[in-house]
This record gives C-alpha cells, structure tokens and sequence, in this order.
C-alpha cells in the first residue's frame, strides 16, 4: 500500500477530510480488499488505543480507591503501626517515668533521709515500766532535752536508764556522736553485766544516730539484726523501714 | 437523582459516557461494588489478587459496553457487573484448566435473571490481549496515541503537552505512530487468525 493511500485512509479515520472525499474513500475500501484490510488493522489499533486509555484510566482511579482505603482501615484493624507506635511511645514514656524514678529514688536515698523518715521520738510512757517518776523522766516527758542532759551529768552513780534517756536527748537535739557514745556506754555495760536493760533500746537507736551521723554501714547492720530478731523490742519498727531503702543504702556502700 | 455525590444507576450511566465525570464514575463503581464482587470471586477459589483483577477486567468491560451504548438498562448495574465478573471469572478457570466440578458448581451458582454477557466478555477478552501491542511502542509514541484517540486533544492542545515545536510536528509524529502500532496489529498472530475465522 502506498504511503499516499494509507494517509488518506489515516485522515479518514481521523475524519480530517472533507464531505466529498469521504464518500470517495468509503468506495474505495469497499473495492479495495488491501484497503479493506488496512483500514480494518488502522480501526482496531484505535481500538485498541481506546482500550489501553480506558485501562490507565481505571487503573489510576483503582490505586486511588485502594490509597483510600487503606487509609481508612488504618485506625480499625490495621492499627498495628500506628497502635504499635503508640504503644512504644506509651512505653518509652513508661520506662522514662519509671527510670526518672528509680533515679529520683536512688539520688534521695541516703542515711540521713532514712533517719528522717523513720526516726520517731522515744516514748517514755508506753515502751518500759519506768518505776517511780524522777525529775530527768519528768524533763524528758516535758520534751526538755537540755534539762534532761544536765540531770543525767548530775547524777554520780549513772545507770543505763539515766544514760539512754541522755542519750535520746542529745539525739533530739541532733547531737549524734554524744548520743551514740551514751548509747554505746548502755550496751558495753551489758554486755559486761550481761544485762539486757534498755539494751533493745540503745540498739535501735544508736542504729538511727548511725544513719543521722552518716555511717550507714554500722546503723544498716544493727537494724539488720534487728529485723531479723522477732523478740526484739524494735523488731516491727525496723521492720517498718522500706527493704529497697536497705538495698539502695547497701548497694551505695559497696559502690 | 445524585445523592452526596453518589450516582444513582442511570446518572453512573451518564457518567461513565461523559469524559469529565469518568473518573468519578469509575472511583463509585469501586467504592460501592467492589468488595461484593470480590467476595464473590474468593468463593469460587480466588485469590485477593484474583479477585481484584478481576474486578478491574469487570471495570473495563462495563465502562466499554457503556461507552459504545451497548448497556440498555434491563438489569441493575450490580446486577449487570456481577454477570460480567462471573464470565470473566469462569473464563479465567477455564484457562487455568480447574476441575470440570468447579465449573459445573460455577455454572449452577448462576442467577436465571442474569444477563448473558459472555459474548461480550469474548469480544473483550481480544482487546485485553491486543492492548500489550501499545506498550510495545516507545513512551513518546504511546502518548500522542492516547492523548489524539482516547482523550480526543486537538493538534493544538497536544502542542501544549508535548516537547514537540509545533501542530505540523505532532500531527508527522502520530502519524508514523500509528503506522507502527498497525504493523504491529497485522503482524500479531491473533489478529491474523480473526481475519481467517471472519472470511
């Protein structure tokens, strides 16, 4: 087929020819089989550029659709990533909580904070039959603490009674190394009588006037001991103190 | 009547026949049927993949029957687009040769009020196979093809679109485009063999 031929058949099929040779060329497919047959393969390439643009066309709007959708299943089933992410958050949020703690906690715990929360004032009243009421308990029950240590350096014969409740003063007063040398002087007393008065006492306490005085080592054993020991007169007392506390003390000392 | 931006049957009809609005036609015909056909694709054995091509086939098919006028209202589109996927779904058991129970159960799942579609679905089945001839053209001639025969651009408005000086220029280009897509039409053997069984 000649070029000339098959452009006419192409202006025809793009209807750029005018009334007149339109009807000419018809005749001439109609005579013409390898017109007939050009004009047959021309007509189908149309078609089938036809369908190739429908096809596009209908695959653009079907990522779309499935662009769409996805988007829309994201928060219903799929939140998977988006959950997942907010469940790290949640988490990394969590850990960070719980690590600002644990910090917090181990920076704050230290013997003297220790003493602070869980010293508690010794009450003459209710832990021991006092006996007769002398002018030291009575200064010691008016919370006179200087009173209570003048008293006490008066007396000439000093028993363990006479030394802890000096010794309590001075505690109260914040004095610890005197008060942990009274303290010390009741329990080398009886351990030389092999007595036990205010034994349980002293122990205790010169355990909180360790930790006041910055030696949680000495203060941490004793109260160890005493934790362990059901008959012990501070026994609930000590074990009131918080185990975490005892191993942040101990884990501070070793490290 | 359009209702929220929803076509009703015969407004989906106008649409797709009207360039402007295909794109929205097609997009509804996604969001409104193309779970329920898919659904019915997996039932017959199909994969998720199986039953989104072949809802895209059903697309094609429907927006080319349409656009011809060939669709002449006596069913739903639902109903319409269900024929189609089945034909084209029984069609594509066929080649992947499956069971003859399969088939049978296929064929007694049909609806006696569907419409018979499948000389449709044949005439179709040609074109999808003829439409890998444009690929095989390079990109440049692809794209004058489509913009010239399927969205109808003048000489002028292709000049816009194209890295081309002028309408003498396009028009030359096309022109030897075409040439090459119809070679490669008369050289297909599928083609050949259409023009056998036609004489």
């Amino acid at each position: 087929m000649s070029q000339n031929k098959e452009q006419i058949l192409i202006d025809h099929l793009d209807r750029s020819l005018q009334g007149g040779e339109t009807v000419a060329i018809g005749d001439l497919i109609g005579d013409d089989a390898e017109m007939a047959a050009t004009w047959f393969n021309l007509q189908l390439s149309v078609d089938i550029i036809k369908e190739a643009g429908l096809y596009e066309q209908v695959l653009v709007v079907r990522k779309q659709f499935e662009q769409n959708r996805s988007g829309m299943e994201r928060p219903l089933g799929v939140v998977r990533p988006l959950n997942f992410r907010y469940a790290m958050r949640v988490a990394a949020c969590i850990l960070l909580i719980a690590g600002a703690a644990v910090l917090y906690k181990y920076t704050t715990t230290n013997p003297e904070g220790l003493y602070n929360k869980y010293f508690v004032s010794y009450d003459l009243n209710t832990s021991r039959d006092m006996g007769q009421v002398d002018g030291m308990e009575q200064a010691y029950r008016q919370k006179n603490w200087q009173e209570v240590i003048t008293r006490s350096n008066q007396l000439k014969e000093k028993d363990n009674k006479s030394l802890f409740l000096s010794g309590m003063a001075e505690m109260e007063l914040n004095k610890f190394k005197p008060a942990i040398l009274l303290f010390q002087l009741v329990l080398a007393r009886n351990k030389q009588s092999g007595d036990a008065y205010f034994q349980d006492e002293a122990e205790y306490y010169i355990a909180m006037c360790y930790l006041a005085n910055n030696q949680a080592g000495a203060g941490i054993a004793i109260l160890e001991k005493i934790r362990g020991d059901k008959d012990h007169l501070f026994y609930k007392k000590a074990n009131e103190m918080s185990s975490l506390d005892f191993k942040i003390l101990k884990y501070k000392l070793l490290h | 009547m359009n209702v929220g931006n929803k076509f009703a049957d015969e407004e989906l009809i106008k649409a797709i026949q009207d360039n402007k609005k295909t794109d929205a036609a097609i997009m509804q015909l996604y969001q409104e049927y193309s779970e329920y056909i898919s659904s019915f694709i997996m039932n017959y054995g199909g994969s998720r993949q199986d039953s989104e091509d072949v809802f895209q086939e059903t697309v094609l098919a429907f927006l080319d029957i349409v656009k011809k006028g060939k669709f002449r209202g006596e069913s739903t589109v639902r109903t319409f687009l269900s024929s189609i996927a089945k034909n084209i779904w029984f069609n594509e058991l066929k080649k992947r040769e499956r069971s003859g129970k399969r088939e049978k159960s296929f064929e007694n799942s049909r609806d006696e009020k569907e419409m018979d579609v499948s000389h449709y679905i044949s005439e179709r089945e040609m074109k999808q196979q003829l439409r890998g001839l444009l690929y095989k053209l390079d990109e440049s001639c692809r794209k004058i093809l489509l913009l010239f025969y399927y969205e109808n651009l003048s000489m002028k408005e292709m000049v816009d679109q194209l890295p081309y000086e002028n309408e003498q220029v396009v028009r030359n280009k096309k022109y030897k485009c075409l040439q090459q897509l119809t070679v490669l039409v008369k050289n297909d053997p599928l083609v050949a063999g259409q023009i056998k069984l036609n004489n």
